[in-house]
């Protein structure tokens, strides 16, 4: 990031859209980091996650001259990172053709504390989800889709979001005490 | 915070991730470069490599070329070898007879009709033959060059010579010596019929087979008796033309 501090985003972008091999590698440079994150939020594991992002830099670097400037460059990096996430599991949904079934359906009586849990913890249980729950809390949770625009894009019901993203919660909530309970082990042994 | 209200609980996922970082593997941006390079690219990539190949082709046709021509010298050497030996026959029998190794050679009577003579044992002429000699002893080093300035002096040398010159007798040391040279002459003119190069396409065949020790040369010409040549095989690596198995 240090080195690329002599250029903004926008020149970034217009470089790229020259086709500039430089500037495309220079925008790399800025928004790996940023972007792995964010295919890992969707992926079982680190190697999934960098096909992922292979795959939506090269789409980036091949759509970036239909950029019309429509909210952030950065934004619009993140969007076809995510759709590059949702076509793969659609993909693989379509090969596997299972639902899953998880009973975590009891909401955690105790409470937690967020504080001493770090982003890498947070992406471990995310991680553990089943696909189909994982997309869902991705995209609504954190990436702030509608439950409309998820049915729309992962091609399932309102309802079937509405339901799997209140499963998700579930599970997240009770891996989070899972955790907290190690954690707690650990300071008192 | 019994109760956590799902709102709050995404936020702290949220805020979590907002600007998190992992940074990919140091390979990832190479494998992304390879694929992002566009087509026509690497078209014209294998484009400077078939450039490459004809300039290769051309600099060998010119080296095979530039090959011959030295054969040719080569042979006007051995002329050179017998002049140099004939001034010592002029050292050993200083009686008077008069050496000539005029050569036998077709090339070589054009320009090297060479006449040592010297009919007297005067000192004079001793001395200019010996020169002679001195000069005449490059050309077996050299090629072409330093033959010619052998050829003049050597005619200026004949030009006063041979107004003394009253008898026009072969040399007797000289004799067998030409004889060996045309031996040597004839040998590469049946050379030059063994490669049987009549058209391009032979000569390129000619120069790959050189260059080329594989057993899919990556050029191939097809020649028949008409002279006419065809391109049979491409193999310039990814890139492959062998439309039938030819040996």
């Amino acid at each position: 990031m240090r080195l690329t501090q002599n250029y903004t985003i926008n020149d970034l972008m217009e470089g790229c859209k020259a086709g500039d091999r430089k500037m495309q590698e220079q925008l790399y440079k800025l928004t790996s980091a940023k972007m792995l994150a964010l295919c890992m939020r969707y992926a079982k594991d680190r190697m999934e996650a960098e096909d992922s992002l292979q795959m939506g830099y090269i789409k980036i670097f091949q759509k970036v001259k239909e950029y019309r400037g429509d909210g952030s460059f950065e934004g619009w990096i993140r969007r076809i990172m995510v759709n590059t996430a949702i076509e793969s599991y659609r993909k693989n949904i379509k090969a596997m053709n299972v639902v899953p079934i998880e009973d975590a359906y009891e909401q955690p009586s105790t409470g937690f504390d967020f504080s001493r849990l770090g982003m890498q913890d947070l992406l471990k249980i995310i991680q553990k989800l089943s696909d189909g729950y994982r997309m869902v809390f991705n995209m609504y949770a954190i990436e702030g889709y509608s439950h409309k625009e998820i049915a729309e894009l992962l091609g399932i019901s309102e309802g079937a979001s509405k339901s799997q993203l209140s499963r998700a919660r579930a599970i997240l909530k009770e891996e989070i005490i899972k955790m907290e309970g190690i954690n707690y082990a650990t300071y008192a042994g | 915070m019994q109760h956590m209200q799902d709102k709050e609980f995404d936020q702290l996922f949220k805020e979590r991730f907002e600007e998190a970082e992992i940074h990919p593997s140091p390979a990832l941006w190479g494998a992304i470069q390879a694929e992002i390079t566009p087509v026509s690219k690497r078209r014209a990539f294998s484009g400077w490599w078939m450039a490459a190949a004809v300039v290769l082709v051309g600099v060998s046709a010119g080296l095979l070329f530039h090959k011959t021509e030295k054969i040719q010298l080569q042979g006007k050497a051995i002329v050179a070898t017998a002049t140099e030996t004939a001034p010592e026959t002029i050292i050993a029998d200083q009686s008077g007879t008069v050496v000539s190794t005029g050569s036998v050679l077709p090339q070589a009577t054009k320009k090297n009709n060479l006449f040592v003579a010297d009919n007297q044992p005067d000192n004079k002429k001793l001395v200019v033959s010996e020169e002679k000699s001195l000069i005449t002893v490059q050309p077996n080093e050299g090629l072409s060059h330093p033959l010619h300035i052998g050829n003049e002096t050597l005619a200026k040398v004949d030009v006063g010579t041979l107004k003394e010159n009253t008898t026009t007798d072969i040399a007797i040391a000289g004799a067998d010596i030409p004889a060996t040279t045309v031996d040597a002459v004839v040998n590469e003119n049946d050379q030059a019929e063994h490669t049987r190069i009549r058209n391009v396409g032979d000569l390129i065949n000619f120069v790959v087979d050189k260059v080329d020790k594989r057993e899919q040369k990556f050029l191939q010409f097809k020649s028949d008796d008409d002279d006419n040549s065809s391109l049979i095989a491409i193999n310039i690596g990814p890139f492959k033309l062998n439309p039938r198995k030819h040996k």
